[in-house]
């Protein structure tokens, strides 16, 4: 089993008293398997990733992934776990408008030291479909070439896991598709995890297994 | 009178750090989630910080070093040139407006870059709820 | 409609504009409180011109001034009445040490508008007593200065006067000489009585003249003009008007200089509105191409943005000047060092008006060619060019500003000039700085990546760049001008400053003062023989000319130099002070006994500049009704901050030897102590020789 999730739960404080977004969510993913997890907004499906990547802490519950008890890491220990296990991928894209295609791709490798970062990078971007752009600016890119780059740029640490954000939500319904296309691709060839979490059916059905999230729990 | 002056001076100082300060301020603004995206993908707030000091501390010490040696210059020339008479360097004078620039510019990217850098990376989240 | 959107927008975005008000405030608000402050001092003098001048007209000369000068006048003022008076520097001493006086006699109930008020709570035309031949009244300085109290005696000139009160306010006071020259008041028959006026005496003759009611001569350009004419230009013509600008001159420099620092703080505020706005415009692009899809046509959507940007000045305009009154209060306090009369709160409109055209224009100017660039791209005309005119605007119109603020093409054009060149050597540079660095492989990956991102987003460095380095300029630049003029005046070679310098030593006494001088064993040094003419012409083209069109600061001081008189002097070789820069030496003596050929002179060669002199000019001059012609055969340079004699025009020796002449000298290097008993043995035996301290200067000059 590469995560597994136990009785995690996370509220907020408000001035109305605290809200909880997330009650008793449960479930596990196997190496090479595809999950979605569907739900409203206000679903708490942002704060569930925020706690898988390791960037919030839970209030309760226990996180393991690869082997590793989130609740003992330290912050900078989970900056190294996600530097080097996890990928991410954004609705937004959220590629850096200063760097270049190639320089996006390569940052996360950089990071790593990896003194090959750029070659790296070229390669993915080619298996991307983005070989005659790796010297353009995102905002040269289209959403769909932008959603590319940030798909290789995901993939580049070879994650044990990628975590998807809503990734066709800023596309229209045949660029999704195509990128879609591409991703499930990439993490059957690179046998990477992927966890998605969004709104639509259809790419739901795309995964190996889909959970529904409903006030806070995954039912 | 020239304590008017001086005072003028100042104002227009206190003015130029005030513009700076914006401009570090807004730069910080907008890239918050350019932060986020960094620490999401493994940056120490360290690194970070350094790439702040690295990019605006460097623009402060080349801009304040170019100014006081155009200041230098025109005064030169003003001296010599217009009015015929003898420069005189003074080491104190140039050195001293180089290290409170330097001091003021540093404190306000110290100050914003930090409040910059503990943004919530979570805040790349945001988009989809 | 679009009002409201615009007045909601401030709403929406509240950071962005509060700093856009606060940079427009702080941008305007030096420039606020200098105008305020040149408004209320203009207006004050304005209403106290009459008192400030004593008179409805005042002729005033260096040569004494005649009935026939009084007849001209009368002429046209059939019911004038006139009075004099005049003004003589002279010495003073008391209690162990001695200083320079300006004395001021006039005739009973002169001046005939302004009052002298007298620490006996007298006022002076009034109930003050007028003072007879052997009485004072002296400024208070000179009573701290030589610790004098009411009763005591001083000995001017040749006779000894009673100090019977001490002036508290004279609305005539002259803030340039005063504390060098205090002055004292004596009566006419005072000033005879201490033989005070000598051949080659600096007298200042006045006569003060008063209209019936309602004449008044500033308003009849015409006739004021006939006046100037009947008069040759020995004579000075002032009226309520001219002796207020005069007045107010210092003041006015110090406020146009002022004025064109504030302008550096408009410049920089500047580049922060241009940045913020361009961020703004950039970050609103979306909304403003839905509001054109969904009907806002182009010209509305301007209209949009200028009127937001407009709502947005004018709070920090009415800030700004809300503010900018706070800071009248330091600057009336430093008026108080340069004039003569208390500012009062007089309400001026025309800055507020000025203020808030700069307040409003400035950032809209700097705005329209980034409005226009948003309206295209929000209409999807991303190929339109943005007009070149729309882009000149604002330096177009900071120039104009700069040049209305300094009153001086040179100086606005030395201050745009800096600010110009400096933008176009910089800004190349750094795009050239920053193409280069975007290529240096670094291995430090956060250098790497702040190297990348700087030389990326220029726009925003470039402005951080720009503003830090106009700030570090400005803040330097002052203290530095500072610093070199004090050294300047100063003079590090101390064998070439002298302590104290002497004027009106007489022919006959320049023999008497070397013995004097040996005998004390104190230095002097650089006699030179002043000789008081007239130059006539050059060339044979007359030298004189027309006061009345001047409207730069540099047509004012031309026109005032030209139609002085001139002092000339003769010597054999240069001084130390000077430097041959063109021409030859002279050649000898003059010889020719005949005086047809004209003799050779040297000219200071900014003198000779301003006069479009050259080589081989010919000079001709009128020395007391008698012409002599004089031929250029150098220019030099002189440093005019050794403190030592130095004339414009030098003649050859041979010429001028036995014209009458009074003569100049100095006493170098001497302590404090030395120097103050030589004043004083000094004043013993030539009473008449007058003594300025030179430190004393020098410190009146540095602050």
């Amino acid at each position: 089993m590469l995560f597994d999730v136990n009785s995690i739960a996370k509220s907020f404080a408000t001035p109305k008293g605290p809200l909880n977004v997330l009650k008793d969510i449960n479930f596990n993913v196997e190496s090479g398997e595809s999950v979605a997890i569907v739900g409203r907004s206000g679903s708490g499906k942002s704060t569930l990733l925020g706690l898988l990547c390791g960037l919030e802490r839970a209030d309760m519950g226990k996180m393991v992934f690869d082997g590793e008890d989130y609740s003992t890491l330290s912050e900078d220990a989970l900056t190294r776990l996600r530097a080097n296990k996890i990928g991410m991928i954004f609705q937004q894209f959220h590629l850096l408008s200063h760097l270049k295609a190639y320089e996006n791709v390569a940052l996360p490798l950089e990071l790593k030291g990896d003194s090959n970062a750029k070659e790296t990078a070229i390669e993915l971007l080619g298996e991307v479909g983005l070989a005659a752009r790796i010297d353009h600016f995102p905002a040269q890119l289209s959403g769909g070439e932008q959603q590319r780059v940030a798909i290789a740029r995901a993939m580049a640490i070879k994650p044990k896991l990628i975590l998807a954000d809503e990734p066709s939500g800023s596309l229209d319904e045949s660029t999704g598709e195509e990128i879609m296309s591409l991703l499930f691709k990439m993490v059957k060839d690179h046998k990477t995890s992927l966890l998605i979490v969004t709104h639509s059916q259809t790419l739901a059905k795309r995964c190996d297994r889909i959970l529904t999230m409903e006030n806070g729990v995954l039912v | 009178m020239s304590q008017a002056l001086l005072v003028m001076a100042l104002l227009s100082v206190i003015v130029g750090l005030m513009v700076i300060g914006f401009i570090i301020n807004h730069q910080m603004l907008t890239r918050e989630k350019d932060m986020a995206l960094e620490k999401m993908l493994g940056l120490s707030t360290r690194s970070m910080m350094s790439r702040l000091r690295f990019e605006f501390i460097g623009i402060l010490f080349i801009a304040s070093g170019l100014g006081v040696i155009g200041s230098l210059l025109m005064s030169y020339l003003l001296s010599v040139v217009l009015f015929d008479g003898l420069w005189a360097f003074d080491p104190i004078l140039p050195t001293l407006s180089f290290v409170m620039i330097m001091l003021v510019g540093v404190s306000i990217v110290e100050v914003l870059g930090r409040k910059a850098i503990a943004t919530e990376a979570a805040v790349l989240f945001r988009d989809a709820d | 409609m679009i009002l409201r959107l615009a007045a909601r927008e401030i709403k929406n975005h509240p950071r962005f504009s509060f700093f856009f008000v606060l940079s427009v405030l702080l941008g305007l608000l030096g420039l606020t409180a200098i105008e305020s402050f040149k408004g209320v001092v203009q207006t004050n003098l304005q209403s106290r011109s009459k008192e400030l001048l004593g008179a409805d007209l005042e002729l005033s000369s260096r040569f004494a001034l005649e009935d026939r000068h009084v007849k001209i006048v009368e002429q046209y003022f059939e019911d004038a009445t006139h009075l004099s008076s005049l003004d003589i520097f002279s010495m003073t001493s008391f209690n162990g040490a001695s200083r320079l006086i300006q004395v001021r006699a006039q005739e009973n109930g002169y001046p005939f508008y302004g009052k002298l008020l007298l620490r006996s709570n007298t006022q002076y035309p009034g109930d003050a007593t007028p003072l007879a031949d052997n009485e004072a009244w002296i400024y208070p300085e000179l009573a701290t200065q030589l610790n004098i109290k009411i009763g005591d005696e001083l000995p001017i000139g040749e006779a000894v006067f009673k100090v019977v009160d001490i002036v508290e306010r004279d609305i005539q006071q002259s803030m340039q000489t005063g504390a060098i020259a205090p002055r004292v008041y004596l009566s006419m028959d005072g000033v005879k009585r201490g033989e005070l006026i000598k051949f080659g005496s600096t007298v200042g003759y006045k006569v003060g003249f008063k209209f019936p009611e309602g004449v008044q001569i500033d308003k009849d350009k015409d006739l004021l003009d006939r006046i100037k004419k009947s008069f040759d230009s020995t004579v000075r013509i002032s009226t309520p008007s001219s002796e207020e600008d005069q007045v107010g001159r210092t003041l006015a420099y110090l406020g146009d200089f002022l004025g064109l620092v504030s302008l550096v703080a408009l410049f920089l505020a500047s580049v922060g509105i241009l940045y913020l706005f361009q961020a703004h415009l950039r970050h609103k692009a979306a909304d403003f191409a839905t509001l054109h899809a969904i009907g806002m046509e182009r010209g509305k959507l301007v209209r949009f943005m200028l009127y937001h940007l407009s709502l947005l000045s004018m709070f920090g305009t009415v800030s700004s000047i809300t503010f900018g009154l706070i800071l009248m209060g330091p600057l009336k306090s430093l008026a108080f060092q340069f004039l003569p009369i208390e500012i009062d709160n007089l309400f001026s409109f025309k800055p507020f008006v000025l203020v808030l055209l700069v307040g409003i224009a400035s950032p809209l100017f700097l705005s329209i060619p980034l409005i226009l660039k948003a309206s295209y791209l929000a209409t999807r005309k991303n190929a339109q060019k943005v007009p070149v005119l729309a882009w000149a605007a604002w330096p177009l119109f900071f120039a104009i500003l700069s040049f209305y603020v300094s009153k001086s093409f040179l100086v606005a054009g030395a201050f745009l000039g800096g600010i110009i060149i400096f933008l176009l050597v910089l800004i190349p540079l750094l795009r050239l700085c920053l193409n280069f660095i975007s290529k240096v492989k670094v291995k430090n990956i956060n250098l790497r990546h702040a190297l990348l991102r700087s030389s990326r987003t220029w726009a925003a460095t470039l402005s951080i760049f720009l503003a830090v380095f106009y700030c570090s300029l400005v803040f330097n630049l002052i203290p530095q001008l500072r610093t070199n003029l004090e050294n300047e005046i100063s003079v590090a070679n101390p064998n070439v400053r002298p302590s104290i310098f002497l004027f009106d030593v007489q022919d006959d006494q320049v023999e008497d003062l070397k013995v004097f001088s040996s005998q004390s064993n104190l230095p002097l040094t650089n006699i030179s023989p002043m000789v008081r003419a007239r130059l006539v012409s050059i060339n044979d083209e007359k030298y004189e000319i027309d006061t009345d069109q001047k409207l730069t600061r540099e047509e004012e001081r031309n026109a005032r130099f030209r139609n002085r008189g001139m002092n000339l002097s003769y010597a054999s070789q240069l001084n130390a002070s000077e430097k041959l820069v063109e021409g030859r030496e002279f050649s000898g003596v003059y010889q020719d006994e005949s005086m047809e050929s004209p003799a050779e002179i040297s000219i200071e060669q900014r003198f000779a500049t301003r006069l479009g002199l050259n080589i081989g000019d010919i000079l001709e001059f009128e020395i007391l009704g008698m012409p002599i012609k004089g031929k250029v055969v150098n220019f030099r340079s002189v440093r005019w901050t050794t403190f030592m004699p130095n004339f414009f025009i030098v003649f050859q020796e041979g010429i001028l030897n036995d014209a009458p002449k009074t003569f100049l000298a100095t006493f170098g290097q001497l302590s404090s102590q030395l120097k103050d008993k030589l004043q004083v043995d000094l004043f013993k035996k030539f009473p008449n020789v007058s003594a300025v301290d030179i430190g004393r200067v020098i410190e009146r000059i540095v602050v």
